[in-house]
């Protein structure tokens, strides 16, 4: 039996130590936000937060987080009321208003990396978010959205810094 | 425009609820719905559906992949409804006769049609409702029924405002009257940005994949597969995998051994135990070289089929001055949907019910009909939302399979693929070779231009499946089958394949002399609609060479397209739009090129132009600065959808003209996952600049038309820079 936090609730699985995080999350919690697009760390689909930071779950065994904090989507927004607006993380309200997600599959794990790169960088540059969102696919190609939206949400978490300069320039007649 | 629906299209309520009013009408206009099916199943039967305590429903027809067809085809009742979209409860409708797509016969979403095919239908079903609403509140409140205003979902008199609800009862007695659809003018909320409809679920992960919507009772499954398409199993062995932790059974089915298990996980843990022994299929004696070699022998020795054959091509080659000559090549591709392939299925004697993302639902149900051995009306499909479909949903290989493990194994399964599941077991992009020549004239002008390709058709391949959807319901299983098996034949030797020279055949380019022709050639990797199709690679060809003339006959690449083009004020219109906006005429910086390039694909013109640098601090490495993208499609339902339909179009095209080759070796696909078969990342997205030309003309197809572009565009920008022209793809910025 392994036990983690997950999204502020104690778990426990009576799994094989090995089985990957992703697995526990989808099959044993039923928390499905999560996705599955490669189980070997390449496209980001499974991302969630260890102790606040993004993690790939396809590639970590249940044994690498006992005892330690795990966020999925479902958990991101502060509170369990997730059907308000008011009540969605910054960055998911930023992902609606620029209409980012297309078929929605890579975005679970796009938002998770996304809100841990603004939790330790508030106002991050082009150059920084390309580095943090380099590790998810988007087969949709809604990279530009994703960008402008990290952007926004950067702004709500700090009215007071200018990101405007940084803004991709896309215009449409 | 004045249109009417008639009274067998129409259906009132009477039956289930007995407190709705339900609207539907066929798009194909050939739906015979008798009164047994409106009673015991009017609701999913219909489109829209007005319920007395004010609930507004749209059966979506069409299947929401991520092209944006929810809130587009929801945006259209709205408009006329005058409702918000958001106020509609949209749900997904079954598999039946009345959203059969009018062009394909089929109930399919696909060829970027979906928009252009519900236009006006859906309209008129809507602004019927509308207005029975108000000649029902008319009666109510005993006045004319100009006096009714209808607005915000509700109806209006003097200071009375009532919602819709309240009028149900009298509304569903009233005869159906002839409506007039609202000019452009009148639109509030067609052609307006708004948000989408699904951005908000899928923003919070509470979205249900198919790869989420299998019941709790469900098991795993996993399939341990040849390594070639088309293998099948001598022997195996499971070497302990029946024991080990969460195992409930392995079954053989026709293509592999699948493992179910309580977890995915587990089951792909016991998976890696089987040591399978394969009968191999004859593709196994393939490799990209002989693949390649037997392109060039088909195009040297079979004269193929004419497929376009303007003014005499013989005698415009004789009679040119000078003659370009060029062979394209592209290899396979595969789609890499972000959702793998899946599929949950509930088996019982008589019973089948499955749930799957599928591009198709009603080949879906054919494919689980023969699978399982009931009657197609023993089959339940369920539609889920899709993770990507780009044409890879239209074969319904998973669905099958996932039906087959379940009858073998007696078990509730959910069927999961794994990555290099998908990127090995597709139905591929077909490879093509192609020659072009051309002649020109005297005068300097290209006067006629000839064409031949080679490539597999991919018509046989979807007949298979699909001739069951098409066919009666009550023709024995075994001819269904054995018309099925004509698909080869028919499509292979007797027909032309249209995707298979579509963008060539059908271009818009006015040549004197034009003689295209196409050789079925197919090595046996299957293949499929793969976004854009026969454009994806017809365009590349196309464009490029048109770009070789306009160079060797020392003309401007932009103004030779112009004249070619002259009576197509559309794609005329693109062209100017992109060279307008990336100041083609202007001089650049010394390292700065671009390319150019225009294309009509799904009704809808594009044109794109690359603008790439030239590194000199980066070992002359070529960077791509940015796209321009002008696009008419028409009217558009949602501006910013289609904004993001351009994006999602040029980064796919990127994927194409930058990463993608599937390479064959002994007949297996090499390719495996995202580490092999890259795709585009948001650190290599150029700058875009996507134009909208302004149109009151119907609309047409916005999910694919981008995607053939960006390669010719960038092939021709990378010859301006280098001088060296790249015929085959992916291309090289090196
Ligand atoms: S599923 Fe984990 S990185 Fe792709
Ligand atoms: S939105 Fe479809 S993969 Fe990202």
């Amino acid at each position: 039996m392994i036990t983690f936090s997950l999204n502020g609730k104690e778990f426990s699985a009576d799994a094989d130590p090995f089985m990957p995080l992703l697995w526990v999350i989808r099959d044993l919690a039923q928390l499905q936000g999560t996705k599955f697009g490669c189980g070997q760390g390449l496209c980001g689909a499974c991302t969630v937060h260890l102790d606040g930071a993004a993690i790939r779950s396809c590639i970590t065994p249940l044994n690498a987080i006992e005892g330690r904090h795990i966020t999925t989507i479902e958990g991101l927004s502060s509170s369990s009321d997730n059907t308000t607006p008011s009540h969605d993380h910054p960055v998911q309200q930023a992902w609606i208003k620029n209409n980012v997600p297309q078929c929605g599959y890579c975005q679970s794990g796009q938002i998770m990396s996304a809100s841990a790169l603004l939790a330790t960088n508030a106002a991050p540059t082009d150059e920084e978010i390309t580095r943090a969102m380099s590790g998810n696919i988007c087969r949709c190609g809604t990279y530009p959205r994703i960008r402008q939206a990290i952007h926004d949400a950067a702004k709500t978490l700090t009215p007071n810094i200018d990101t405007e300069h940084f803004q991709s320039d896309l215009t449409s007649e | 425009m004045s249109t009417t629906i008639n009274r067998r299209q129409f259906l009132q309520t009477s039956g289930l609820t007995g407190t709705g009013l339900a609207f539907s009408l066929s798009i194909g206009g050939c739906a015979n719905l008798s009164r047994a099916d409106t009673a015991h199943a009017w609701q999913a039967n219909a489109w829209l559906e007005i319920t007395a305590d004010n609930t507004v429903s749209f059966y979506l027809h069409r299947t929401e992949m991520g092209q944006g067809t929810m809130t587009g085809l929801t945006t259209l009742i709205a408009e006329e409804l005058e409702v918000s979209p958001e106020f509609i409860n949209v749900k997904t409708s079954s598999v039946h006769a009345n959203y059969v797509h009018p062009d394909y016969g089929l109930q399919i979403t696909g060829g970027s049609s979906s928009t252009s095919s519900s236009w006006i239908p859906l309209r008129t079903a809507a602004a019927t409702a509308r207005e029975m609403i108000r000649r029902a509140a008319a009666q109510r409140w005993n006045t004319t029924i100009d006096n009714v205003q209808i607005a915000d979902g509700k109806a209006h008199f003097k200071d009375i405002s009532l919602p819709y609800g309240d009028f149900i009862d009298i509304a569903k007695h009233l005869s159906i009257p002839t409506v007039s659809l609202k000019t452009p003018e009148q639109y509030s909320k067609i052609g307006k940005p708004g948000i989408r409809l699904d951005a908000p679920m899928k923003s919070k992960g509470t979205a249900t994949f198919g790869i989420d919507a299998a019941p709790a009772s469900c098991l795993k499954a996993t399939l341990v597969r040849c390594p070639v398409i088309g293998g099948t199993a001598k022997s195996w062995k499971t070497n302990g995998a029946q024991d080990m932790p969460g195992v409930k059974k392995i079954v053989e089915i026709h293509n592999g051994i699948a493992v179910i298990a309580a977890s995915w996980w587990q089951a792909k843990e016991a998976a890696k135990a089987i040591t399978v022994d394969w009968n191999m299929p004859p593709f196994s004696a393939l490799s990209d070289d002989t693949i390649l070699s037997g392109f060039r022998d088909a195009l040297a020795n079979n004269s193929g089929k004419v497929a376009r054959d303007d003014g005499d091509i013989e005698q415009a080659l004789d009679d040119a001055e000078q003659v370009i000559e060029a062979e394209y090549y592209v290899p396979y591709l595969a789609h890499a949907t972000m959702e793998p392939m899946n599929c949950s299925v509930i088996l019982t004697d008589n019973y089948c019910e499955i749930w799957a993302p599928t591009q198709g639902p009603d080949i879906a149900a054919v494919a689980a009909e023969h699978a399982s051995g009931l009657r197609r009306n023993q089959v339940t499909v369920h539609t889920t939302l899709m993770g990507g479909g780009f044409g890879r949903r239209l074969n319904q290989d998973f669905v099958e399979e996932a039906v087959l493990i379940a009858k073998h194994s007696g078990l509730p399964i959910q069927l999961i693929w794994s990555r290099e599941d998908d990127i090995q077991n597709d139905f591929y992009r077909p490879s093509a070779l192609v020659r072009f020549k051309a002649g020109i004239d005297k005068t300097g002008n290209v006067s006629c231009l000839s064409h031949k390709g080679a490539s597999p058709n991919i018509m046989p391949y979807t007949f298979k499946e699909a001739a069951g959807a098409v066919l009666p319901a009550w023709l024995p299983d075994g001819m269904v089958k054995s018309i099925a098996s004509l698909g080869p034949t028919i499509y292979g030797d007797v027909l032309l394949d249209a995707t298979s020279v579509e963008g060539i055949a059908d271009s818009c380019y006015q040549f004197d002399h034009f003689h295209a022709r196409h050789v079925q050639h197919d090595p046996g990797l299957r293949v499929g609609y793969w976004r854009s199709v026969g454009h994806s690679f017809n365009a590349f060809f196309m464009e490029s060479f048109v770009d070789e003339i306009a160079h060797e006959s020392k003309q401007d690449p932009y103004s030779m397209r112009l004249s070619l083009l002259s009576e197509h004020p559309r794609m005329t219109a693109v062209l100017k739009s992109v060279a307008q906006h990336a100041q083609w005429d202007k001089t650049k910086a010394p390292s700065v090129f671009q390319g150019i390039a225009v294309h009509h694909s799904f009704n809808t013109s594009v044109a794109m132009l690359a603008e790439i640098s030239i590194e000199n601090n980066n070992n002359d490495r070529i960077r791509i600065n940015k796209i321009v993208c002008a696009v008419d499609c028409g009217q558009t339902i949602n501006p910013d959808i289609v904004k993001a339909q351009m994006e999602s179009g040029i980064i796919f095209g990127l994927t194409q003209a930058l990463k993608g080759k599937i390479t064959i070796r002994n007949g297996a696909v090499q390719q495996s996952n995202f580490h092999d078969y890259e795709l585009i990342r948001i650190n290599e997205v150029p700058e875009m600049d996507i134009h909208i030309i302004d149109s009151r003309a119907a609309p047409t197809g916005v999910g694919e038309p981008a995607v053939p572009l960006v390669a010719p565009a960038l092939a021709n920008a990378i010859f301006a820079a280098t001088g060296k022209r790249q015929r085959s793809l992916p291309l090289s910025l090196l």
